[in-house]
């Protein structure tokens, strides 16, 4: 097996009297395409945000890249996770090209480097360059899911978390973009964690596939 | 708390430097009169005169002159003993000096001669119809249409002792005095409060009800001021003592309402006619024009203070309630509190705290105006979309870049509109400012309120209105400059 990105230890928790999940334990290898498949309502996007610490386990551990996340300097942890859902959640008072810039600027770079590595980018996922001024509502909902999948990668980060990203897609679009994130992956490996409902994308992306129900994990690829 | 206080003691030393003169008067004309015959006469010696004429009533009047925003203002001896003193009995004008000296330092002249005092008026054909002829046959009656003066209902010499002391079952309404003659002529109203020396009397061929039970106080006109005001200045004060008969005063009362002249005319040739003042100098007055601008400047300076302030500390006061949003839902009862006390009313309660001028009204209008500000600054930030919220924090963000990046740039149009809002109420509410001596466009309304003069408050409403659009017009325009489209409501 190859290096590990994450490492859940004894996960548990619930939401409010649901038990989402208890004693899970999970590996998930760097520079992999890892999909979780689940019914809506299983809980695992809620396993994401605790991946990226938007939610904190009622009981466990998480380590990311061998370290334990470090809930008091999150904010830090995070710049080195891409995260993207479903409703993109681009910023609606900012240009495509300062929503994809804006990691850039909470890191500190510089205005050349955050201008070069977004250009890149948007060449990369086919957004054409006179999208940049645009507001996000100009584009159509394939074109912003490329934007929201620039901004969680500009900092080129070891790992990115995807919730449903592609999901209120039309196939076509969503063939198109699922050709895009495959190519990403060739350019720049990273330790993908996705989450979706739809078992064809999850075959379609996954380099291992986990089923996730009732609260267990189970390996089918 | 020891900040204001250093403010409040340096206000006061330097507004009582000097010797300029701060002559107050109520805001009706008879006081109007008196106020300009006590400032021409001090004028007239070499003294500088401040004139603040527009105070709204006897309790602004006297806390001023308590606080040393006036040194003396026009009184009557009625409303000294009634309403400062709180007297159970009448009291002569010796008694009257000797009390006030004792309990609050402060002394009344001689008396100018007339007795104003409170009566009950209508027209002959409603009286000889209702056959009415004195208060107490008031007594038969129950559903009259009477609208009395705010001041006459709250007062303790006004309607609830009255109704008491004759036994009556009348109801009446409020209605402001300037405004109560023209009701009455036009068969509006049956019955309205009035002071013996209207002119409105005269010109309306009014009738007085006979107060058969002698309830109502005698209300000598003097000049109330502080004890240790100038010897001289007291010795001209006293000139005016015994000069003026009621006759006299209801001329020069119908005079200034219905001949057309001011109060300045009225005053200065009534001097003249009894050789009290030489009358050679003349206010040099500026041209309506010159008024108007000067007034709307005034105007715009306090609204833009009390505005500049309430945003300064109702943004950042949002955006913390919104940050800890447990102390939110407290902090917002109690500033909407604060909103619903009437403006008049919190203009009032400014005085004994910050005395009258610019600064109390100021004071109150940033009350006012932090109320639309922070709710709006506050929920806007409640309802940028969740989802956005999600992300920015799931992207890295702390709560400052995240209010930074996204929350207060998203919030801006509803952080605008509150600022819009709170812009047209404070230019509205200021115009009441005049009533606690601020100036401003109010000032135009007040005066002509009290002087029934329609053209002089037209001359403050419709600036005042025409503000108020402009300024909706600069805060759309910022607006279009500032947010785009796409993000406008």
């Amino acid at each position: 097996m190859s290096e590990i990105a994450i490492h859940l230890d004894n996960l548990s928790h619930r939401f409010g009297s649901q038990v989402l999940f208890q004693n899970l334990s999970l590996q998930i290898e760097a520079n992999k395409i890892t999909v979780i498949l689940g019914r809506s309502g299983s809980g695992k996007s809620t396993l994401l945000q605790i991946i990226n610490g938007l939610i904190v386990p009622d009981e466990g551990v998480v380590q990311l890249f061998g370290q334990p996340l470090d809930y008091g300097n999150i904010h830090q942890a995070r710049l080195n996770i891409g995260y993207a859902v479903q409703q993109v959640g681009l910023f609606p008072h900012l240009r495509v090209i300062d929503n994809i810039m804006l990691p850039g600027k909470l890191a500190g770079w510089s205005s050349e480097r955050k201008e070069k590595r977004a250009a890149e980018l948007m060449e990369l996922v086919s957004l054409p360059s006179s999208h940049a001024n645009k507001f996000p509502y100009q584009l159509s909902g394939g074109e912003q899911q490329r934007v929201g999948l620039c901004r969680a990668i500009l900092l080129n980060p070891p790992l990115m978390l995807l919730d449903e990203p592609f999901s209120s897609l039309d196939p076509d679009t969503k063939a198109e973009i699922h050709q895009e994130v495959l190519k990403l992956q060739r350019m720049e490996p990273r330790c993908i964690v996705m989450v979706t409902h739809d078992p064809e994308e999850a075959q379609k992306l996954g380099d291992v596939l986990l089923k996730f129900e009732n609260g267990e994990l189970t390996t089918t690829a | 708390m020891r900040i204001l206080s250093i403010i409040f003691f340096l206000l006061l030393t330097f507004t009582s430097f000097g010797q300029v003169i701060k002559v107050g008067a109520k805001h009706f004309n008879e006081s109007y009169i008196l106020g300009e015959m006590l400032s021409q006469l001090l004028e007239d010696e070499g003294y500088e005169v401040e004139r603040k004429f527009n105070l709204g009533g006897t309790v602004v009047c006297f806390e001023a002159l308590r606080t040393g925003g006036i040194d003396l203002y026009p009184e009557y001896t009625g409303s000294l003993a009634e309403e400062i003193l709180k007297s159970e009995t009448r009291l002569s004008l010796p008694e009257l000096n000797t009390q006030l000296q004792k309990e609050l330092n402060l002394e009344i002249s001689s008396s100018f001669g007339f007795n104003n005092t409170y009566a009950l008026a209508g027209t002959p054909e409603t009286f000889a119809q209702l056959q009415l002829t004195k208060i107490s046959d008031l007594r038969q009656y129950r559903d009259l249409s009477m609208a009395l003066s705010y001041e006459f209902l709250k007062r303790k010499d006004g309607w609830e002792n009255l109704k008491q002391a004759y036994n009556l079952q009348l109801d009446p309404v409020g209605i402001e005095h300037g405004l109560a003659y023209q009701a009455i002529s036009n068969g509006k109203i049956q019955i309205t409060d009035a002071y013996s020396t209207d002119g409105e009397i005269e010109k309306y061929g009014l009738t007085l009800l006979e107060d058969d039970l002698g309830f109502f106080p005698e209300y000598y006109a003097v000049a109330v001021f502080q004890a240790n005001l100038p010897v001289q200045v007291k010795r001209i004060v006293s000139k005016l003592a015994n000069q003026i008969d009621e006759d006299e005063m209801q001329t020069m009362n119908s005079e200034m309402l219905y001949g057309g002249k001011t109060f300045d005319e009225v005053a200065r040739s009534f001097l003249q006619r009894k050789n009290l003042a030489s009358g050679s100098k003349s206010r040099a007055s500026q041209g309506m024009l010159k008024q108007i601008a000067t007034k709307s400047i005034e105007h715009l300076s306090i609204t833009g203070i009390a505005l500049g302030l309430a945003v300064l500390v109702a943004v950042p006061l949002g955006i913390l309630l919104f940050v800890f949003s447990s102390v939110s839902r407290p902090v917002l009862y109690v500033v909407g509190l604060l909103q619903t006390i009437p403006s008049i009313a919190l203009l009032a309660l400014m005085i004994p705290i910050l005395g009258i001028g610019k600064i109390p009204a100021v004071t109150a209008l940033f009350l006012y105006a932090l109320l639309p500000i922070l709710r709006n600054t506050t929920t806007g930030l409640t309802s940028v979309d969740p989802v956005l919220r999600k992300v920015a924090t799931g992207m890295g963000m702390t709560v400052f870049q995240q209010l930074r990046y996204v929350g207060i740039p998203l919030a801006m149009p509803a952080i605008l509109a509150g600022i819009r809002t709170a812009a047209v109420i404070t230019i509205g509410t200021a115009t009441l400012a005049a009533f606690i001596g601020a100036g401003g466009l109010g000032e135009f309304i007040v005066t002509g309120l009290a002087l029934n003069n329609t053209s002089l408050i037209l001359q403050g409403a419709i600036p005042a209105a025409l503000l108020a659009i402009v300024v909706e017009f600069v805060f759309e325009w910022v607006e279009k400059i500032s947010i785009p489209k796409h993000l406008r409501s």
